[in-house]
This record gives structure tokens, sequence and C-alpha cells, in this order.
């Protein structure tokens, strides 16, 4: 009998305790009366990237437009748009070309806005490893990771400029560990997204490197963007206006005081970056925002998809090409 | 409850036992056992392994069913457990998560008795082994000997009529097993209950029991019983005294009879 | 036993410190070539912090390793509490029920040898991103070595034990109560320690999968962030948190086992 009753009694102090804990745990913040609650799931971690949407919301561009928007770290794009398709999230937020291949597998998910027409990929080295053209990268170690853009579209990028793949040195590795290899120089080449990394690793290392823009050398992927899934969209067709005008606004600002901007993502930075980094990603983000005259900021073209299908065919990360529609919209945007 | 004096008369008519093995055999564990024990009686069962003595005494406590032929105790037939029966195997089994006290009224709790004088008569049960400063300590904490006298004390408070014993001392060195026989035989003459013992030694039983019953093996069969006439009570020196010698030798030589003890 | 107040503290001291001091020992010799390595052969902090920065970085970000270690240690307890309501029923079925063991065992261990680092993505797509999924990989994770240890436990009475309540007239419910489940307790905890240690392993998977806070969670992004510091700084947090919660489950083993005092292990 007596143990059994200590048994019960420690197991209602540990119930007591969870409570506890759970009481003391982070909540979400806003809880706004009235206001459509959603969420926008980013791709990855936070970034520089991201902070157009940060202003939106600081600067309550959401909240007028009746929306109660909580933004959350993701882990990568496919998972993301799976979630999508699955209906657990409403809105996500990453590199189109994921979506792009989601939409190519059947997940019914599409682009509502695109917010870099190309994504700003580059390839860096070490000052003292020459980089002027793709041409260098032969007979050097290059570092590539499963979807990694880059890597998926290494061999267009070697057609178009006439680099012998045979004299590059591919190394396949995670994702997580190129960064380790580059710094240790145990690869002399990485990819890396110019709004993001390149900011991130030159402050580490305290060195400038040296950059190769793929985009100037023919290779051009779709970038960011805001994906939903179709069946959200079909029935709340006001709510993804609401949310892509204020996220507009937000850009617009964004671009006009990028200083301001990464101060607002600041602040809502569990673990803070460090603030140069950030600046340098948040001045990079907004300088290749996809903000066409005369139409609103992320509007989508037929021909930049087309193109971009086309490569994505070319490299084999999609089979086959359905219709345009089937990947994106810009209905939302009017 | 029946008073602790009179213990239960147990009756046994063609009783017989007959398992089914794993692999299909039937095994006869005991065939045709007549036997008759009077109330306040102490009964010993000697013989060599696998005779059936164990068997024999799950059959009376009703834990196990028998194949053929019917058992009594008290007069009434027995059909499942016997609740008038203490039991003492060869391991103590206590519990070791209760204290002394809790495992002796362990009988108390389960049979739903009451407390305040059951609880009086744990106390007194255990001071008369000698374990009364011992009743808050865990089982762990004592000795293989002490451990079976708390066993003893559980089988007795419950006042049953019919205390059934199986090599309850088997486990213990020599030494104790003296001690705890002339202990058992003390205790046994304030309450008087009816007492089956089962044993490997033929001394403990003669110095024990009223009666020895002498089994055979395969199937177990009572070969014979012998009475024990020496007055009580048997102390440390009645193992010396000639009568005693004399009982032992006979049952001895029963066995080499049977074949079960061989010279060469 | 009379002996005045301060020498049995200092001798319960001195006795702690026999015991404890050689792993402190070790423990600062390690430290201590650590740092000297760092120093001399000038190793940058984003490759091997020393300690001296990772305890620097603990200081400094004392309340985010907090927060986030309650995060952690919340799915932890909570994947736990899960596993050991659900486990322990379910044992009691196995015990007592030959179908339902034929049937329900090759499902458990199934599920136990398919890989939670597989499962969990599938989870989080099911279940969102909040805190579910990490609770679910922490409960799956931990409750087939507590079911496996309440079987063996229930099991291990002794015939003779049973026999004894039986022909006590007790009932298949007051047996199961005071003789099976008491003495499965000292085989219950040691699964429980088992399982607790398996669901801090569970919800750390789940939070490299998908998530925005916890112990987990400040080991992905610091390595986005090239902080290596702060990833080391949330691996100590997180085994000091490991150890911390196995304590609680030895100290509530040695409340519930008072008998089994000599038996029960801690790590000091």
């Amino acid at each position: 009998m007596k143990p059994t009753t200590k048994v019960v009694k420690t197991g209602i102090a540990t119930c007591l305790l969870t409570a506890l804990t759970m009481a003391g745990a982070p909540q979400s913040v806003a809880y706004g009366q009235n206001l459509e609650k959603l969420t926008v799931r980013f791709t990855w971690k936070l970034k520089g990237e991201y902070a157009p949407l940060y202003v939106a919301l600081d600067k309550g561009y959401y909240e007028a437009e009746g929306l109660d928007v909580q933004l959350s770290e993701g882990n990568g794009a496919q998972n993301v748009l799976k979630a999508l398709a699955a209906g657990t999230e409403s809105f996500g937020y990453g590199p189109a070309v994921a979506a792009a291949q989601a939409v190519s597998q059947g997940l019914p998910v599409k682009v509502v806005a695109l917010y870099q027409t190309s994504a700003p990929m580059g390839v860096i080295a070490f000052p003292d490893t020459p980089l002027k053209n793709p041409k260098d990268l032969e007979g050097k170690r290059l570092a590539i990771s499963v979807g990694e853009t880059f890597g998926d579209m290494i061999r267009p990028f070697a057609r178009i400029n006439n680099v012998d793949l045979d004299k590059v040195q591919l190394i396949q590795m995670d994702a997580s560990a190129r960064t380790m290899q580059f710094l240790t120089r145990k690869i002399d080449v990485m990819s890396v997204y110019l709004s993001n990394e390149l900011p991130q690793v030159e402050k580490r290392a305290g060195v400038k490197f040296n950059v190769l823009n793929v985009t100037d050398f023919g290779i051009s992927v779709l970038g960011s963007s805001m994906y939903v899934s179709s069946a959200f969209a079909e029935q709340n067709p006001e709510t993804v206006r609401k949310l892509l005008r204020a996220t507009a606004k937000g850009y617009r600002d964004a671009m006009a005081d990028p200083k301001e901007a990464a101060k607002i993502m600041m602040k809502h930075m569990l673990v803070p970056e460090q603030p140069d980094v950030l600046d340098q990603q948040v001045e990079a983000t907004v300088v290749s925002t996809n903000a066409p005259t005369g139409k609103p900021i992320g509007w989508q073209t037929d021909a930049g998809w087309q193109t971009n299908l086309n490569l994505l065919k070319e490299t084999g990360a999609i089979t086959d090409i359905k219709p345009l529609n089937a990947y994106f919209t810009n209905e939302y945007l009017q | 409850m029946v008073a602790a004096e009179s213990g239960v008369q147990i009756g046994l008519r063609s009783v017989s036992k007959r398992y089914m093995t794993a692999s299909g055999d039937a095994v006869d564990a005991l065939a045709d056992i007549d036997l008759d024990i009077m109330a306040g009686e102490f009964v010993a069962i000697v013989g060599p392994s696998g005779c059936g003595k164990s068997t024999l005494m799950m059959l009376v406590s009703g834990l196990i069913p028998v194949t053929t032929g019917a058992i009594t105790v008290g007069d009434a037939p027995v059909k499942g457990a016997v609740s008038k029966a203490g039991i003492v195997f060869q391991r103590d089994v206590l519990l070791d998560w209760r204290t002394v006290l809790g495992n002796v009224m362990l009988p108390v709790e389960i049979k739903k008795l009451d407390r305040e004088t059951h609880l009086k008569k744990a106390r007194d049960l255990l001071r008369s082994v000698g374990l009364a400063e011992f009743e808050e300590k865990y089982p762990a904490e004592l000795s293989g000997g002490m451990r079976q006298r708390v066993a003893i004390c559980r089988a007795l408070v419950q006042d049953p009529g019919l205390l059934l014993m199986d090599e309850p001392f088997g486990a213990l060195d020599a030494l104790t097993r003296e001690q705890m026989n002339l202990d058992l035989q003390r205790i046994w003459l304030r309450d008087r209950n009816t007492v089956m013992f089962i044993t490997h030694s033929i001394e403990e039983a003669v110095l024990l029991a009223d009666r020895v019953v002498v089994m055979t093996s395969r199937p177990g069969r009572i070969a014979d019983i012998l009475t024990v006439d020496l007055p009580r009570p048997r102390g440390a020196q009645t193992r010396s005294e000639k009568s005693f010698v004399d009982c032992v030798e006979r049952i001895r030589r029963h066995f080499m009879a049977l074949g079960i003890l061989s010279e060469t | 036993m009379a002996m005045a107040a301060a020498p049995a503290k200092v001798g319960r001291f001195r006795t702690w410190l026999v015991n404890s001091g050689p792993v402190l020992g070790i423990f600062i010799v390690i430290f201590l070539l650590w740092e000297l390595c760092c120093r001399l052969f000038d190793v940058p902090d984003f490759i091997l912090p020393s300690p001296l920065e990772i305890i620097d970085k603990m200081t400094t970000s004392w309340w985010l390793l907090l927060v986030n270690g309650l995060v952690t240690a919340q799915e932890i307890v909570l994947g736990f509490g899960m596993s050991v309501a659900i486990g322990i029923p379910l044992a009691v079925l196995v015990v007592y029920s030959r179908t339902f063991e034929r049937v329900a065992f090759p499902f458990m261990v199934s599920l136990q040898t398919i890989p939670k680092v597989a499962l969990a993505p599938i989870l989080v797509m099911w279940l969102g991103y909040g805190i579910l999924p990490k609770v679910m990989v922490a409960f799956l994770i931990s409750f087939f070595p507590i079911v496996i240890a309440a079987v063996v436990g229930m099991r291990s009475a002794e015939k003779e034990m049973i026999y004894l309540v039986q022909s006590m007239g007790a009932s298949e419910l007051t047996t199961f109560l005071k003789i099976r489940l008491p003495r499965a307790l000292p085989s219950i905890f040691g699964g429980l320690k088992i399982g607790m240690g398996q669901a801090v392993v569970g919800a750390t998977v789940g939070e490299f999968i998908a998530a925005e806070h916890g112990l987990g969670y400040l080991q992905l992004i610091s390595q986005v962030r090239l902080d290596t510091a702060l990833l080391f700084a949330a691996v100590v947090v997180l085994s000091l948190l490991g150890v911390l919660l196995f304590n609680m489950v030895a100290w509530a083993e040695r409340l519930a086992l008072p008998w089994n005092r000599l038996r029960t292990e801690m790590i000091e």
C-alpha cells in the first residue's frame, strides 16, 4: 500500500511540475480580437531576407488589413510545401524553385507573389583563389549538397559557359557542413545566396571573398516567393489579397530604409544575428526585390516562369512541365 | 473463525494427480493416496525427491485440483483454495516492500479480518519468535532464519486450523535449522494447529511429528505410516536419546528396504 | 550515536568529496587541456570554442538558454508522461491477455525499430509545427523500454507468492495491486530511467526536424549563425537537463522504494 501511494504522490508532483513548466514556456504574443489569424511559414531560419515581412508586422500593416499574422521559421522548402498541401499551414515563403518542383509532383500549391525574379546566387572563394569567370572553377573543389540550387544547376551552368565539368572536383556533402569545410579550406569554392550566407561567412572569416555572380553568367532561377495552398486560396481569396497588399507595403518601406528594416527585424529575432551582418543581408535583399514599374510588387511573368521551368526540366529537377497557371497566379496581387 | 486450539482434521480418499507434460506425456505424480490426519496432529511426510510430497500438500491446500479422489478439510470437501490453511514454503517469499509487521499482517488485510485484534496477535507472534525489535525493518535486512520465522508468523496470524509446511527449513544452515525446529515445536504446542510438515530429513521428522508418513516415488504412494511415541516437549537432548535413535533407525531401514537408500 | 552536528556535516562533505572528487578532477583536467590546445594552436572559435568562451557564452546568454531549456524540458516531460500513462496500462494488458500480447507485440517492436529521425518529418507534416510532433517523437522513442520493463517486472512474481495470496483468498485484482504491481516497481523504475534518457533524445530529434524554440533549435540556429560557442553551450545545457531529469526519476524511485535504498544509482 505505502509504496504505491508514494508513487501516486510523486506522479501528481510531476504533473504539477509539468504544468509549471508549461506556464513558463514562451507563448505567442499577439492575441488580436476579431482579427483573422494566420501563419506565414518561412522555409528556413530567420535571415535578413525576411525583413520586409517583419516591417509589415511591426508597423501594423497586417493588422490594418484585419490579419493577425504569425511569422514562423520552417525546416526546409520541401517540408513547408508538404505542410501547405496537407492543409496544416496556410502560407509559405521561400524559393520559387522548390514550389515549381512541388507543383510538378502534383502538390496542390501555387506561387502568388514573386519577390525576387532572380535568386541572388553566387560562388565564392578565398582571396587567394582567382574567381573571375566560370572557367576558373576548373581544377577546384566545389561542394554540392542535396536540394542546393546551384548544385542542381551545375550542368547547364557548365554548358552555357563552356566549363569542362570533368576538371571540376565535385564533392557531395551535407548542407550544414559546407560552410565549415569552406572555412577550413577543405573545399575551394562554395555556392551561397549573396543576400544571406555571404555576409555571415565573410564576417566569420574576417575576409572579403572573391565572388562570382551566377546570374551574370546565364543561370537565372526564380528567387523568394510567397506560396499558398490552392484550396486555401480558393476559399479565402480576400485573405490572400490582404496579406500580399500588406507585405508589399513592408517591402516598400524596407526598400526605402533598409537600416530601419534591419533594426525592426533584430527585435523579433530570438537568437540575434550580428547587426552588421543583418544590415548587409537586408541591403542585398531590397536591392534584388521584384518591383516592376507600374505593377504591384511581386508581379510574375509567363516568360520568367517558362524560362525557369525549361531550365529545371533540362537539369532533371522536374520531369514534365504543366500549364503555367498551375504554378503561379497574379490574381491576388490585383 | 476456527479456534486455534483445535486444528482441523484432514481426510484423503483415493487421491491421485496426473499431469500432462508439454510433450503430451502423462505423468502420475500421485496415485491412490489414502490418509487421515486428526485434529491437532503433527504429521511429517518424508520421501525422496519427486515422490510427490509437495504435490500432496498443494492438493490439500486446494490450490491445485485432484485428478481423482476427494479431500476433506475440517469436514468440508476441498473445492478451491482452503482459507483455513496457513502455508509456509521453502522460500520465505516475504514481500520486500513491506516491513516485517506489514508482511505478517498481509493475510489479515487480504481476508479483511479485524485489524486491532490481529495486530496484537501479530506482535505477540513476532515476540514469541524473538523478532519484536524488527517489526519496522524490511526483509532485506534480516537473515534467512529470521525471514522464515516471519513467514511462519504470517501463516499463524490468521488463526489457521491447518498449517502446511513444505520443507520450510531446507534453505537454512544446520544450526539455524535445529533452532527453528525447537521454535516451531514451541509454537505448535501452544496453538495445537494441525500440521502437515514435508521434509527430507528423517531426524527432523521424528523430532517434530506425531506420525511420519513414508512415501515412495513414481508414482508417489504412501509406503508406510509410523507413529512416533516420544514424549513432548522434545528438546535438544532428545536427539541423543535411545528411543529417538531407534525411531530414526526404523524409518531409515524402511527407506533402505524400499531401495531409496543403499549401502553400496 | 551522540555526535555533534558540525563534525557530522564535515564528515558528509568529506564523503562527498571522496566520492565525487575523481570525476571532478577528470573534468578539470580535460578543461585545462582543451583551453591550452585552443590557445596554443590558435583554433578559430567557429571550429572549436575554448571552454572559457563556452562559459562566457553561457553566462551572457543564460536567459536564452534557460527559456529554451524549459521548452525542451516541457517536451521531454510531456512525451515521457505519455509513455508512462500509455505504456503501463499496455503492459498490464500484455501480462493479462495472451491474445493481446500476440497482437500488440509485433506492432510495438516494429514501431521501435523505425528510426524516429525518419518518422519525425512525417509527424510534422501531420501534426504541424507546434509542440505536438516533438512530444510524439519523445513518446514514441521512450515508450518501448517502459513497456518491456513493466511486463518483465509484473511477470517476475514468484509462483509461491501468487499461491500464498491465492490461498488467502485474494481476487485477481488484489493479487495485482498487492503483489504484481509492487513487485514490478523496481523493474519499472529501471525502464523509466532508460525511457527518460530516450525522451531527451526524442525531443531533441523532434526539434532538429522542426522547431522554433528549444535547445535542439538553438543547436540548429547556432550552426546557421556559425556561432559554435552557442552550439556547445546548448549541448552542455541539454546534458545538464538530461542529468537533472534522470536524477528526478532516481529520486522518485528512492521515495517509492525505500527498501531498495542500497541499490538505487544517482548521478551526483
